[in-house]
């Protein structure tokens, strides 16, 4: 069985959806804008949508793969954890990803999620898969065995007498420091450790200057998915290297709140990876500890292909760990929740899928080649479901014992709620600790319980008022506690 | 652009990363995957498709060049990729 082309996996992608029971449950969503292409197209193409069920509180999910057009596995992956994870939601079975035996004879997996956990999952979530990012430039990589090296799109030739000058890197034309001579000191912007080019005819060429960011139709397609859908969760697929990473790829990850992409003070003086003066800032402070949040969830990820194929992959923050390249995806997606007024945490990963010797097309046929990869693949994707996952049942405050916890039904959608009431629980201990404290903080509860008995059943049908207290109630106290804390063991 | 000529085989390489800029005036020698750095800021891991005469090239610089795949085997590698493309797939069945 060869490789799926472009044609093939719109193709594939109507035949899920209208296999899918009950309707609804796997939709088909033609992107608006078409593809302008040298030779190929306008194309228009899809992405699908899976989830049974709709209304507030739902996670969101989305896959990325095929932005690269030789990158030809992970659509072809994508496509197949659609259709595992459909029959198994269908037929209320598991989702296995298959034992495999590596080249030295050691076996590794099955890996198992539970017919339960796949039906939490399509049930409460909306698992957005855009499976070929790109579908002019894999069918122009397909085309011909002389192209096969290709990687931006198909966009017309900057230089009419070059054909390296047509494309532009969709990975590098995001709007994020899209501009790094903007972004970066002179020195960093010319360093050959910065993956990004304004040469046309440089794979990773960031588009027209002309044009700006977010210049390319297959860009604003993506946009305009995560415009249309509160994407949380969101992964970018690639290969090769054998890495699972995380954001900042426009620089290295830093502490100090005032170094920002937006903060125009530092335009022309970030360093890169030529020094430690500037790193971007990423959150981690209680309750979210997004930074903290990141690391394990791509160490999950790492251990369950691991568990799949015997792989160890490498993890970290993008450019700590393969270089520094602006305008991606992942960071793109992960810097909304800076921009976007009101936005929730957002998580936003990367990796790449394999290593040298499974090249860009790994073969098809052999077991070591792509059959390893759609693994790898599966067991990822499984991970970030899981990490989305809001809780089956929201944990009860320690000690109260109550199903009337305020606010353990605030944020019981919320992917930062357990982070949250963990910090309000061991706040709790100290106080239950403390002769003074003691008194007053159980009479407050038996005050809180009552009110929680009125209240949990309201807020169990209104997502907004879940929120409202989860925002301005939770989220606050449990940052004054987790400093109280600190200050505490100092 | 790299294409998939027969005498390209697939190659890694350990470098000094001030040799990138002669390293990508070899002939015959593309780099596939940008530098990834390593644990010796002194060394950089280039991975490259790179005939006989761009890997002597490449260790005359002072590289390492490890041949992860042959000319050969990717030659195999790259037909069977184009082998039967277009053709209607089978169907879905959870191959892996």
């Amino acid at each position: 069985m060869p490789y799926l082309t472009a044609p093939q996996i719109e193709a594939r992608m109507a035949a899920l959806a209208a296999a899918a029971v009950p309707a609804g449950l796997c939709v088909k969503i033609a992107l608006p804008v078409a593809t302008v292409s040298e030779g190929i197209g306008p194309t228009t193409y899809s992405y699908l949508k899976i989830g049974n069920g709709a209304g507030a509180g739902r996670i969101t999910v989305l896959a990325v793969a095929g932005m690269h057009a030789r990158e030809w596995a992970q659509p072809d992956a994508v496509l197949s954890f659609a259709d595992k994870l459909l029959r198994a939601y269908q037929g209320s079975t598991a989702f296995v990803v298959p034992a495999y035996t590596d080249t030295a004879g050691n076996a590794h997996g099955p890996l198992s999620t539970p017919a339960a956990t796949v039906k939490r999952m399509v049930d409460s979530m909306d698992i957005l898969l855009l499976s070929l990012a790109n579908p002019d430039g894999r069918a122009f990589t397909q085309a011909a065995m002389a192209n096969v090296g290709w990687r931006k799109n198909r966009a017309p030739r900057v230089v009419a007498a070059n054909p390296d000058t047509a494309g532009v890197d969709l990975n590098r034309n995001f709007n994020i420091a899209w501009d790094y001579e903007l972004y970066f000191s002179p020195a960093a912007a010319a360093s050959t450790d910065l993956s990004a080019s304004k040469d046309a005819a440089d794979e990773r060429f960031i588009g027209p200057a002309a044009d700006g960011a977010a210049s390319q139709p297959e860009v604003k397609n993506i946009v305009w998915i995560l415009e249309h859908h509160p994407v949380t969760y969101c992964v970018d697929l690639h290969s090769y290297s054998m890495l699972v990473m995380h954001p900042w790829g426009i620089e290295r990850n830093g502490s100090d709140a005032t170094k920002t992409f937006s903060n125009a003070a530092f335009d022309h003086l970030r360093d890169g990876t030529l020094g430690n003066a500037y790193s971007e800032y990423f959150p981690n402070v209680a309750p979210t500890r997004l930074l903290d949040r990141h690391a394990a969830i791509v160490g999950s990820m790492r251990d369950a292909i691991r568990a799949a194929t015997g792989r160890t992959y490498t993890v970290g923050g993008i450019a700590d760990t393969i270089y520094p390249a602006t305008g991606s995806f992942t960071d793109y997606a992960f810097s909304r929740q800076f921009t976007v007024a009101g936005s929730p945490p957002i998580h936003a990963f990367a990796a790449e899928f394999g290593d040298v010797a499974d090249h860009f097309q790994p073969s098809y046929t052999d077991p070591h080649g792509y059959p390893r990869i759609e693994r790898e693949v599966h067991a990822l994707l499984l991970k970030l479901l899981e990490a989305a996952l809001p809780p089956a049942v929201a944990p009860p405050l320690a000690g109260s014992g109550s199903k009337w916890c305020i606010f353990s039904m605030a944020v019981l959608d919320l992917a930062a709620g357990a982070a949250w009431l963990a910090t309000l629980r061991q706040g709790r201990t100290v106080l239950l600790g403390h002769r003074w404290t003691r008194r007053p903080v159980l009479a407050l509860e038996r005050v809180y319980r009552r009110a929680g008995r009125n209240l949990c059943p309201l807020l169990a049908q209104r997502r907004w008022a879940r929120r409202l207290i989860a925002y301005t109630l939770v989220a606050p106290a449990a940052s004054v506690t987790a400093r109280a804390l600190r200050g505490r063991s100092r | 652009m790299p294409n998939a000529e027969p005498a390209y085989a697939v190659v890694e390489m350990l470098c000094d990363p001030a040799l990138l800029a002669q390293l990508k005036a070899i002939s015959n020698l593309e780099i596939q995957v940008r530098p990834i750095r390593t644990p010796d800021p002194s060394v950089i891991r280039i991975s490259a498709l790179a005939d006989d005469a761009a890997q002597t090239a490449a260790r005359a610089l002072g590289c390492t060049v490890t041949v992860v795949k042959s000319a050969e085997a990717y030659r195999k590698q790259i037909e069977e990729a184009y082998r039967g493309l277009g053709e209607e797939p089978t169907p879905p069945d959870g191959s892996n």
